[in-house]
């Protein structure tokens, strides 16, 4: 796999957003992964990327930054799905969700059973990607 | 709006607000290629019609500024995408994901000889035509008027062409754009072209309009 260093990744961010605000939104989350990668962190959600980048930026700006970091261009984030049934969590694999955005069907991963307007119920986390675990 | 926690369905409503964010599930779980190249395609056209809102401040633009902010608002959706790669020469715009690749060529309107180029710099020069890449895309910038006659005039004339096996067919989402299929020469397999016209015309013709071509003549 390529290696690519910290100083690649800012640059190639500032060249993306130029001065947009997901310029310094996309950094802050960038700081926070490399620092969350070295204390194994593995489960990020949209709340905690929120108060990574602090009340300065809104929603929108936050939304569009966090898409472009799990896209292929920096590919930062590694984003999963999960189900979860009030306090119990479960994976939920890329596969799974494919067939079950195909057949509009989900079958709860416990009892096998039918879920019920599985896309209220099936949330994205994220984690950090090899990217991150690998930077020079 | 609380973003602690968001659903398939709560992403997918904030779509007004952010283009392309309604498909960003699908968009990072496409690991079949032809879901990559369908939701490419969607991505596209938004990017089209987000073009089109300011024909006025197209007009000067070259080919490589219109792709260029193509190839920008691509990469701002996380597409690895890059314009004039180095891939059999240089292609006009590179779209990749793993081994998937599509490369699109990119023309200002001028004469229907000069978009054939294009397809044949597409499909003789930068494209395999391989399983990995058997769909490209052109981009025909219309700074005329009636975007429509000219995709149709280019279509009979792609028909005359006779390209083995060609066919063509509507783009659902978009009526203006087609797609068209012929068997790649060096490949030998079907390769499926979508024409994408980004209508470019701009030529006002209330009081305010008039009045700058006028006073510009």
């Amino acid at each position: 796999m390529i290696v690519f260093s910290k100083q690649q990744i800012v640059e190639q961010i500032h060249q993306d957003w130029l001065q947009k605000p997901q310029l310094q939104i996309c950094i802050a989350i960038l700081d926070y992964l490399v620092h969350s990668s070295s204390q194994h962190i593995s489960h990020i959600t949209y709340g905690s990327l929120r108060k990574v980048v602090g009340k300065a930026y809104d929603n929108r700006d936050l939304l569009a930054a966090i898409q472009y970091l799990c896209g292929e261009r920096t590919h930062l984030l590694e984003a999963k799905f999960e189900f979860i049934d009030n306090e119990n969590y479960f994976d939920i694999s890329d596969d799974e969700m494919i067939e079950a955005r195909e057949t509009g069907q989900l079958l709860h991963p416990e009892t096998g059973k039918l879920i019920r307007d599985f896309e209220d119920k099936v949330f994205i986390y994220f984690q950090p990607s090899s990217v991150v675990k690998n930077l020079a | 709006m609380d973003i602690e926690n968001l659903s398939l369905r709560e992403l997918q409503n904030l779509e007004r607000f952010i283009p392309g964010l309604g498909r960003f599930p699908s968009r990072f779980i496409a690991t079949d290629y032809n879901k990559f190249i369908e939701i490419l395609y969607d991505d596209i056209d938004d990017i089209i019609y987000q073009i089109q809102e300011n024909p006025e401040l197209r007009q000067k633009d070259s080919e490589d500024r219109l792709t260029i902010d193509i190839r920008d608002q691509l990469r701002r959706l996380g597409y690895d995408a890059a314009h004039d790669s180095k891939f059999g020469g240089h292609a006009d715009l590179l779209v990749k994901k793993g081994n998937f690749t599509w490369i699109g060529e990119a023309k200002i309107h001028s004469s229907y000889n000069y978009l054939w180029e294009g397809f044949l710099q597409l499909t003789t020069r930068y494209s395999t035509g391989d399983s990995n890449q058997r769909d490209g895309g052109i981009f025909i910038y219309i700074r005329q008027k009636n975007a429509s006659a000219i995709v149709e005039k280019w279509k009979d004339y792609l028909l005359s062409k006779e390209l083995t096996d060609y066919s063509y067919e509507a783009s659902e989402n978009r009526e203006i754009s087609f797609f068209s299929t012929h068997k790649h020469e060096g490949s030998g397999q079907y390769f499926r072209i979508k024409h994408i016209p980004v209508i470019l015309y701009f030529k006002p013709q209330d009081k305010s309009g008039r009045g700058k071509i006028e006073s510009k003549s």
